[in-house]
């Protein structure tokens, strides 16, 4: 039985390893914070919203999939929140409920797992019933189809017969069972071959011949374990098969629970922005190899979060476009720039609405940050050496198609050397299908590759006026040499 | 028998002198854990080229992947039998251990035939070591005695995997009957629940633990299994009657002791490559020309880091020609003494005809490795040591020939420098009088340019930050190259490198498809 609410195919894994690299991304972009709003602090649900914006779709067809699940969710929040509740409330059942761990015995395993199984059952009738009350409201072809499988898969046959199979599974006469000769002459090949039937007496085993019997000693006590472990080995693959069916009924609602958590995680940051009036839109995302990259309105949402009002925001029309060369004052808004088309991106590739007007962009095969650290990282690593060795990281784990944010990287050598370093690194991703939106005060490789005129690459610098204001926007012009780092100064040092 | 290691000489099994320099007893101790018989076997070099050559093609045939996969689960199966072998020798109850035997002997002729079918399967083998070793094993294979031996294993296995029988437990009462019932409840229950199985969730199920050893329970029960199949047993107590005595061939027996030497330390190697670090097969040199390792490393040293995730810096070594001697200077920390262990260590690798930590290298098959570690402790008798490093040093110029290498690091500095230089420029006349090549790591930067047959090496530092040490060893003057580009090339980030690392990734069967 699917969940199938994240992908028409596949079980979201909310488990999964985040992909190397996107703790990087995730300091860089500061997720933390936009997680922190969505999960409202619930760390399963910050699990789930880890993965999910980190673990990135890469089929159109997918995004979309989960943004019409999403628009369902925003239209009938309380029918998804109650299904929450229900899941919620059987996964803490199942916690009171659980069968000792590994070291317990398969027959005390099976017995445990027999009433769980009968716990949850009420449960999912519960569930059924609410999905069969709601499956009109909905249009999404995610919810549609998992309301109309709860349905049809249990039906009240079905749950009835799972009822008697509990019954049994009691062995309340023994059972019987068949084995071969294994190593050393110990039994091996345990098949249990049922419950022995109601019938006083003899076992049936007895009744066919020839067969050898022998008595176990009242006060052999060493006899009788062994005689528990022969019983235990009996039940060992039937009791696994019905631990297993408990597992995965748990399974499913715990997928259940993350899949919905999602939603509702989503949904909370679509409410709280819609409170603070900030836009959002949903993003159209293009194939893998199409080369689009347009936005309208774009802002960091993790900032208007942090300063609960509208930010600056920023367009963009560059399809074609595989290198952004990002210069200009400092403070001027660069690194907001680069955090707000990253965060959108993994917003869009997780099927998730955009802080923007609107944004259509080529779905990323992976995105990478590369941002210059100050914090010193470690006793035995100088500054550049380390920038170097996240930048080999990356380049071991990116492919053509990836988005890559660089900020002031290599500026931990002086300008020739880091220049030299980032002429090649950069040139070489380009070259190797990668997009890379570089913000950089290496100005002579800037100025460099302005005079190269590349129609593939643009250049944008932080807006500036003549009396030294800032904007925070980024507009399109030829590198800049100053960094305006006496604006600053003077900014700091005269001012107050 | 045929031998896969072609010793030419006693096996040594005294650890030489200069492992403990060279840091070789550590890396002895890492690649033979526990197993102290191999030990000897690294300890003790070839001493002629051809009897090098023969053991690189021998590890050469080991090392591909496909026959390295025969040979490793040959040592494994044959251990297990071994350890079957014992069993059959501990056990208890009669009817059990005969079931031992029977495992162990079934194990064994498994292994040995599968051993030459996959050998034999795996195209041309290179080596005359590898090929003599297949050549015999056919022959043995295909002995009669060896085919009556696994007719009759096999057919008691028949016989006793054919029993079944129905166990059912009441109370305190066992009963053991015949089985012929074939349906399996399991199933049922599976079929019941098939329609929550989940992907996502695996339950694993503990296997039970079973000791070897028998309970008395168990043992009823086979008593009681053996009663109702009274022949299989009986076929089985004189089968064991037959074999008792070794059924392991000697010769099959030398080759699993032999074959783990390579095994063991390709292994070694594998772990430290999958840290990116590479191998290579020494070119042997037999005349006077270029002797070099390129992109040598310390194996000790890498393979402590390795612990951290991390590689050591390679360094090159290079004697062209009629160099005779390299002479490193630089600063202290700055990879010298690594460096000159570097070189001891890949000399005595290539006399053992294995592959050397290194890119690419040419080297002769020294006849000695003399190696002087100064410790840099102060001595309280710095009379006594002297004099003791003295004689100690003349013993090893005694035995130098132009076949030898002496190695001598910071010698005499704990002496007074006029001492020092003195006492070194005689030592280092004597060695080149010898016509022996040498590294000498020292602070005396005059003996850089001892005599025209001498190379001088530096360790690099950063002009703008001394601190700060790269671990490359080079030879003076520096190449030229910025640091920065050194360094962006030792993490591959060269425009050319990046390209590759990202195309060869995405496109694994391209590559594959243009072979």
């Amino acid at each position: 039985m699917r969940v199938s609410l994240m992908h028409p195919e596949q079980a979201f894994d909310w488990r999964q390893p985040l992909p190397d690299g996107t703790r990087d991304l995730a300091k860089d972009m500061a997720l933390q914070g936009v997680i922190g709003v969505m999960a409202a602090d619930d760390p399963f649900v910050t699990q789930v919203m880890e993965r999910a914006l980190l673990c990135s779709l890469q089929d159109p067809a997918v995004i979309r999939y989960r943004q019409a699940v999403l628009a369902d969710v925003l239209a009938h929040p309380q029918v998804i929140q109650a299904m929450y509740d229900l899941v919620v409330e059987t996964l803490e059942q199942r916690r009171h409920h659980f069968w000792g761990g590994l070291a317990s015995s398969p027959s005390s395993k099976l017995h445990a797992a027999v009433d769980l199984i009968g716990l949850m059952g009420e449960n999912l009738v519960h569930l059924r019933d609410v999905a069969r009350d709601s499956r009109a409201l909905f249009r999404s072809e995610g919810l549609c189809a998992f309301t109309l499988r709860l349905d049809q898969d249990l039906s009240d046959d079905y749950l009835n017969h799972v009822k008697n199979r509990l019954r049994d599974l009691k062995f309340k006469n023994g059972f019987h069972m068949g084995m071969r000769l294994g190593r050393g002459g110990k039994g091996a090949g345990y098949v249990l071959k049922g419950p022995e039937p109601r019938r006083v007496g003899w076992p049936r085993l007895a009744r066919r011949e020839p067969s050898y019997s022998f008595h176990i000693a009242d006060r052999d006590e060493a006899g009788y374990r062994a005689l528990g472990d022969i019983r235990n080995r009996g039940l060992h693959d039937v009791s696994a098969t019905v631990v297993q069916a408990a597992e995965h009924i748990a399974g499913f609602f715990l997928q259940l629970k993350a899949e919905l958590a999602f939603y509702l995680g989503c949904a909370r940051l679509v409410n709280h922005l819609r409170d603070l009036e900030l836009p959002l839109c949903v993003p159209d995302p293009a194939e893998v190899d199409s080369s689009v990259m347009r936005f309208d309105g774009l802002y960091d949402v993790g900032l208007a979060l942090n300063v609960g009002r509208r930010v600056v925001s920023n367009s963009l029309d560059a399809d074609d476009v595989s290198l952004i060369v990002v210069t200009g004052a400092n403070q001027g808004g660069k690194s907001t720039f680069l955090r707000s088309i990253g965060l959108a991106q993994l917003f869009m590739q997780c099927g998730m609405y955009v802080p923007a007007t609107a944004y259509q962009m080529s779905v990323a095969t992976g995105v990478y940050s590369h941002f210059s650290r100050m914090e010193d990282a470690g006793m035995d690593r100088g500054k550049l050496d380390d920038e170097l060795a996240r930048m080999s990281q990356i380049v071991e784990a990116i492919s053509p198609g990836s988005l890559l944010l660089m900020n002031e990287s290599f500026a931990a050598t002086n300008e020739r050397e880091g220049a030299e370093i980032a002429r090649g690194v950069v040139d070489a991703l380009v070259e190797s299908g990668v997009k890379v939106i570089f913000v950089t005060h290496l100005w002579t490789l800037a100025e460099e590759w302005y005079r190269a005129s590349s129609p593939e690459t643009l250049f944008l610098r932080a807006e500036r006026f003549r009396d030294g204001q800032r904007s925070f926007k980024m507009i399109a012009g030829p590198p800049l040499e100053t960094s305006f780092g006496a604006d600053l100064y003077r900014q700091i040092f005269t001012q107050g | 028998m045929p031998s896969i290691l072609f010793l030419d000489r006693e096996t040594i099994f005294d650890e030489p002198g200069f492992f403990r320099d060279l840091n070789l007893d550590q890396v002895t101790n890492r690649v033979f854990a526990g197993m102290d018989q191999w030990k000897a076997l690294f300890y003790t070099a070839l001493t002629t080229p051809e009897a090098v050559m023969q053991r690189q093609r021998v590890m050469r045939d080991i090392e591909r992947a496909d026959v390295q996969a025969i040979l490793q689960k040959f040592t494994t199966v044959m251990r297990d039998m071994e350890s079957l072998r014992h069993r059959v020798e501990t056990t208890y109850y009669p009817l059990q251990r005969h079931l031992w035997f029977l495992d162990a002997a079934y194990t064994y002729c498994q292994m040995v035939e599968r051993l030459v079918v996959e050998l034999a399967d795996r195209g041309r083998l290179e080596s005359d070591g590898m090929r003599a070793v297949l050549h015999y094993a056919m022959e043995y294979v295909a002995s009669d005695g060896f085919r009556t031996f696994v007719r009759e294993t096999a057919t008691r296995r028949e016989e006793l995997g054919a029993i079944h029988y129905a166990l059912h437990i009441r109370g305190n009462m066992v009963t053991v009957g015949s089985d012929q019932d074939t349906t399996d409840y399991r199933r049922d229950i599976e079929e019941t629940f098939d329609r929550f199985r989940h992907q996502t969730v695996v339950h694993k199920a503990k296997a039970l633990s079973d000791a070897p050893d028998m309970n008395h329970v168990e043992a009823q029960i086979l008593d009681r299994v053996a009663r109702l199949n009274p022949d299989p047993f009986k076929n089985l107590a004189s089968y064991v009657e037959k074999y008792h005595e070794r059924f392991v061939d000697p010769g099959i027996a030398q080759f699993h002791f032999e074959v783990q030497f390579f095994l063991k330390y390709w292994e070694f190697m594998q772990a430290l490559a999958s840290h990116g670090l590479a191998f290579c097969y020494p070119e042997i040199a037999t005349d006077g020309a270029d002797i070099y390792v390129y992109n040598g490393f310390d194996m000790a040293l890498a393979d402590k880091l390795s612990q951290a995730g991390r590689t050591p810096i390679g360094n090159d070594f290079v004697l062209r020609d009629l160099e005779q001697m390299a002479v490193v200077t630089g600063p202290n920390q700055g990879g010298k003494s690594t460096f000159a262990r570097m070189v001891g260590q890949v000399h005595h690798i290539a006399r053992l005809g294995l592959p050397v930590p290194g890119r690419r290298a040419r080297l002769p098959v020294c006849d000695h490795i003399f190696t002087h570690f100064e410790s840099g402790e102060p001595s309280p008798h710095v009379d006594g040591k002297l004099a003791d490093d003295l004689r100690r040093i003349r013993a090893i110029l005694d035995d130098t020939t132009s076949q030898s290498l002496v190695i001598l690091n910071e010698i005499f500095s704990s002496t007074t420098l006029k001492d020092a230089k003195f006492l070194g420029e005689q030592i280092l006349a004597r060695i080149a009088a010898k016509g022996a090549r040498a590294v000498v790591v020292t602070f005396i930067e005059e003996w850089a340019v001892f005599n025209d047959r001498t190379v001088s090496l530096v360790s690099e530092v950063l002009p703008d930050n001394p601190s700060r040490r790269t671990f490359k060893i080079l030879r003076k003057p520096a190449s030229g190259r910025s640091y920065a580009m050194t360094l962006a090339q030792q993490h591959g980030l060269t425009n050319e490198e990046i390209k590759e690392r990202i195309g060869s990734a995405s496109e694994p069967d391209a590559s594959r498809a243009s072979i």
